[in-house]
C-alpha cells in the first residue's frame, strides 16, 4: 500500500467571473520515504494539489470534482471532519510559502508550537513545552527565544519555526510548499539544508513544491511536472532529468541560463500558460509547443508511460513496448 | 507597561484642560450675559450691573477663565448653577450614579448580544444565520433613539406593564432606557465584529492553525477572534466614552434626572455654567474611554506593545551575545 495515493483528483473554483480548473485529473503515488517534487510555473495548480491532499481548501468556491485521495489506504476526501483533524499535523503536515504571514501575530512562537503537540499527541502542557523546546533546538532557534513572538523574528527563523510546527509531530508525510520562495537567498540553502537533514532524521516522506529545479534535484526521488492543472511529465528524477520528454519539461530545462554558453538574453518559453477559466481545445499546452501537430489542437493527450514508472501526456511521446 | 499607562494618564491632562478652554471661550462669547438669566428679562441696567459684578462677570476674560480653573483645580469647584443657585459639581454628583448606570449597562447589553450577532454572522457567512444577523444590526442603527423610546414605552409600558412610563424609582424603570442606549451600539458591534472575522478567517495563519489539527473552536478562540478583537474593542471604548452623552435624549424622554437631562435643561435655559460642568465631565468620560482602548491595544497585541515599551518585550535575563558592538571593533 501506498503512503499517498492520489488517484485523477480534479479541483475546481466556483467564481463569480467563471469556473476555474485548477486542478485537472491528477494522479500522483508516493511510497513511504520517498520525496516527490512538485514542478510548474505560478497558477499551475500546485499549492492546490497540496491543499487537497489536506482538504484545506475552503469549499465554497473550491469543489472536489472528481478523484480520490488515498492516504495509508484511506480515502481522505471522504472522511468526516474529526478523521481529517486526527491526519492534519499529526500524520500529513505542511509548511506554508509565506512565513510572514504564517504565524499567528499575537501568539508567542512557543505556544503555536506546543498547541499542535498537545493537540496530535493528547499530552499534558508541561510535556508540550518541554517537546516544543526540543523542536526549537532542532530548527537551531535558541530555546530562550520560546516566549517572543513572530514579529521579534526575521524571516528565515520565521520560516524555522514553521518548519518546527509542521514537523514537531513526527509526520510520515510533510507537504513543502515552496519553503523558501519568500527567503533571501542567502537564507534559502541553509533553510532547505534544514529541511532535508529533519525529514532524513524523522524518515518521513515529502512532497516539495517549487519551481527550482535544481533544488527538486538535489532533495527528490521523484518529480511530476504541472502545467495548468495537469501533470505533464511524471518520473524518477533520473528519468525526467537526463530524458525529458514532453516538450514542456525540455523548455524549463532549456530557461536554466548555463555558464558555458555565452548568451545576452535568458531563455523563456514563449507565451503565457492559459487563464485556467479559459483553457484551449486541445493539449493545453499546444499554443505556446514548438513541436505542436494537428493531433495537438483536437484531442487532449492521454499519458503514457515512455519506460517503466516514467510518463508523460504528449501525442509525441512513444509509448514503450 | 506601567510606564506607558503612567504616560498616557498624563496625557488626559492637556485634552481636558483644552476642553474647558474651548468651552469657557465659547460661553463667554455668546451674546447671552448669566446676569439677564439670573434676574429676569426686566431688571434693570443697575441691577444687571450689580449682579456681573458680584458673580465676578465684570473681570477680563483672562481673569474670569484663571479663577476657573483655580476653582475646578484646587476646590473641585465647577461654580454654582445661575439657576438653580446649587454649585455644579453637586448638581453632577447626585446624577452622575443614574447615568453611568444606564450608560454603561446599555454598553454591557450591546457587548452581550452584538458581539455574537457579529460572529453568528461571520462564521455561518452567507447561510440564513448571517441575514438574520445583518437584519437586525440594520434594524438597530436605523430605529432613531427618540422613537425607539417612545415605542418601548409603548410595548413594556402600557401593553406589557412589565416597566413605569418614565422614572427610575424602581429597578424596572431602568430597563427602557438601558435598552434604548443599547440599540445602537448592537448594530455597530455585530457589523464590526463579523467584518473583523471575516477579515481574519482565511488569513494564512488560521490555515497554519487548521493544518495542525486543531479542533475548529479553537482555531477560531485562539487564532481568528484574538487577531479580530482591536476593531471591536475601539467600538467599545468610544461606547463608554459615550455613555453618559448618549442619554441626552433618552434621559428627557423617560424623565430621568440625569446628566444627559441636566445638561439639556442647563443648555435651554441658559444656565452656561452648568453646561459648561456637564461638557467637562462628559470630555472626561471620553478621554477615559480612549485611554482605556490605547491600554488595551497594547495587552491584545505584542506589537502594539512593542511601540510603546522599547525593548521590554524580551527576556530580561537573557544570556549576553557572543558579539557584542564595542568587542567586535
Amino acid at each position: 500500500m501506498s503512503l499517498l495515493d492520489i488517484q485523477d483528483i480534479s479541483v475546481q473554483f466556483n467564481t463569480d467571473t467563471g469556473v476555474v480548473y485548477a486542478v485537472d485529473h491528477v494522479s500522483l503515488k508516493l511510497e513511504e520515504g520517498e520525496s516527490l517534487g512538485l514542478v510548474g510555473e505560478t497558477g499551475a495548480g500546485k499549492t492546490t494539489t497540496a491543499l487537497a491532499v489536506l482538504r484545506l481548501i475552503q469549499a465554497p468556491p473550491g469543489q472536489y470534482t472528481s478523484g480520490r485521495i488515498l492516504f495509508r489506504g484511506e480515502d481522505i476526501l471522504a472522511m468526516s471532519p474529526e478523521q481529517i483533524r486526527k491526519i492534519r499535523g499529526n500524520k500529513i503536515s505542511m509548511i506554508f510559502q509565506d512565513p510572514m504571514t504564517a504565524l499567528n501575530p499575537v501568539m508567542t512562537v512557543g505556544e503555536q508550537i506546543a498547541e499542535g503537540i498537545q493537540n496530535n499527541e493528547r499530552c499534558s502542557p508541561a510535556e508540550a513545552r518541554a517537546k516544543m523546546l526540543q523542536m526549537l533546538e532542532m530548527v537551531r532557534i535558541p530555546p530562550e527565544r520560546a516566549n517572543d513572538f513572530p514579529h521579534q523574528f526575521s524571516g528565515g527563523m520565521k520560516q524555522r519555526v514553521v518548519i518546527a510546527i509542521a514537523l514537531s509531530c513526527n509526520p510520515a508525510l510533510v507537504i513543502a510548499d515552496e519553503p523558501t520562495s519568500a527567503l533571501d537567498v542567502t537564507i534559502q540553502a541553509q533553510v532547505l539544508a534544514m529541511i532535508n537533514e529533519l525529514k532524513e532524521r524523522q524518515k518521513t516522506s515529502m512532497i516539495l513544491i517549487t519551481h527550482d529545479l535544481g533544488v527538486v534535484a538535489e532533495s527528490c526521488n521523484k518529480v511530476a511536472i504541472l502545467y495548468a492543472g495537469e501533470i505533464v511529465e511524471y518520473g524518477t528524477v533520473e528519468d525526467v532529468f537526463r530524458h525529458a520528454a514532453h516538450p514542456y519539461t525540455e523548455g524549463l530545462f532549456h530557461c536554466i541560463p548555463r555558464l558555458d554558453v555565452e548568451s545576452d538574453r535568458l531563455e523563456t518559453i514563449p507565451g503565457m500558460m492559459p487563464d485556467p477559466s479559459e483553457l484551449p481545445e486541445g493539449c493545453k499546452f499546444y499554443p505556446r509547443c514548438a513541436k505542436a501537430v494537428e493531433a495537438c489542437r483536437n484531442g487532449r493527450p492521454r499519458p503514457v508511460a515512455v519506460s517503466p514508472g516514467h510518463t508523460v501526456s504528449c501525442f509525441l511521446a512513444k509509448e514503450d513496448a | 507597561m506601567l510606564r506607558y499607562t503612567f504616560h498616557r494618564t498624563l496625557q488626559l491632562i492637556p485634552v481636558l484642560i483644552g476642553v474647558v478652554v474651548i468651552v469657557f471661550t465659547i460661553n463667554y462669547f455668546s451674546d447671552v450675559s448669566p446676569a439677564n438669566v439670573i434676574c429676569g428679562e426686566f431688571a434693570t441696567p443697575e441691577v444687571l450691573a450689580a449682579k456681573e459684578a458680584e458673580l465676578g462677570l465684570d473681570q477680563p476674560y483672562l481673569v474670569q477663565i484663571g479663577r476657573y480653573f483655580y476653582n475646578l483645580i484646587f476646590h473641585g469647584d465647577m461654580g454654582r448653577s445661575y439657576t438653580k443657585s446649587v454649585p455644579v459639581s453637586q448638581l453632577i454628583g447626585e446624577r452622575i450614579a443614574t447615568s453611568a448606570i444606564i450608560g454603561l449597562l446599555g454598553a454591557v447589553v450591546s457587548i452581550l448580544i452584538g458581539i455574537p450577532l457579529g460572529l453568528l454572522g461571520a462564521l455561518k457567512q452567507n447561510s440564513a444565520w448571517d441575514y438574520l444577523s445583518t437584519t437586525v444590526s440594520i434594524i438597530c442603527t436605523a430605529i432613531p433613539g427618540f422613537w425607539l423610546a417612545l415605542l418601548l414605552m409603548l410595548v413594556f409600558s402600557v401593553q406589557l406593564k412589565i416597566t413605569p412610563v418614565t422614572g427610575v424609582a424602581t429597578w424596572r424603570g431602568y430597563i427602557n432606557p438601558i435598552l434604548c442606549s443599547a440599540f445602537p451600539g448592537i448594530a455597530l458591534l455585530a457589523r464590526m465584529t463579523r467584518s473583523s472575522i471575516l477579515e481574519n478567517i482565511n488569513a494564512d495563519f488560521v490555515k497554519t492553525a487548521r493544518a495542525k489539527g486543531l479542533p475548529e473552536r479553537k482555531v477560531v478562540v485562539r487564532h481568528v477572534v484574538r487577531n479580530s478583537l482591536i476593531p471591536v474593542v475601539t467600538v467599545i471604548g468610544s461606547m463608554l466614552g459615550h455613555c453618559i452623552t448618549n442619554g441626552v435624549v433618552s434621559e428627557s424622554i423617560f424623565n430621568i434626572s440625569g446628566v444627559g437631562s441636566l445638561m439639556n435643561t442647563s443648555i435651554t435655559g441658559k444656565d452656561y455654567i452648568t453646561t459648561q460642568g456637564c461638557v467637562l465631565v462628559c470630555a472626561f468620560m471620553i478621554a477615559l474611554g480612549n485611554m482605556l482602548t490605547d491600554l488595551f491595544y497594547a495587552v491584545i497585541d505584542p506589537r502594539i506593545k512593542a511601540q510603546y515599551t522599547r525593548g521590554a518585550g524580551r527576556p530580561k535575563n537573557r544570556k549576553p551575545s557572543v558579539h557584542r558592538k564595542g568587542e567586535a571593533a
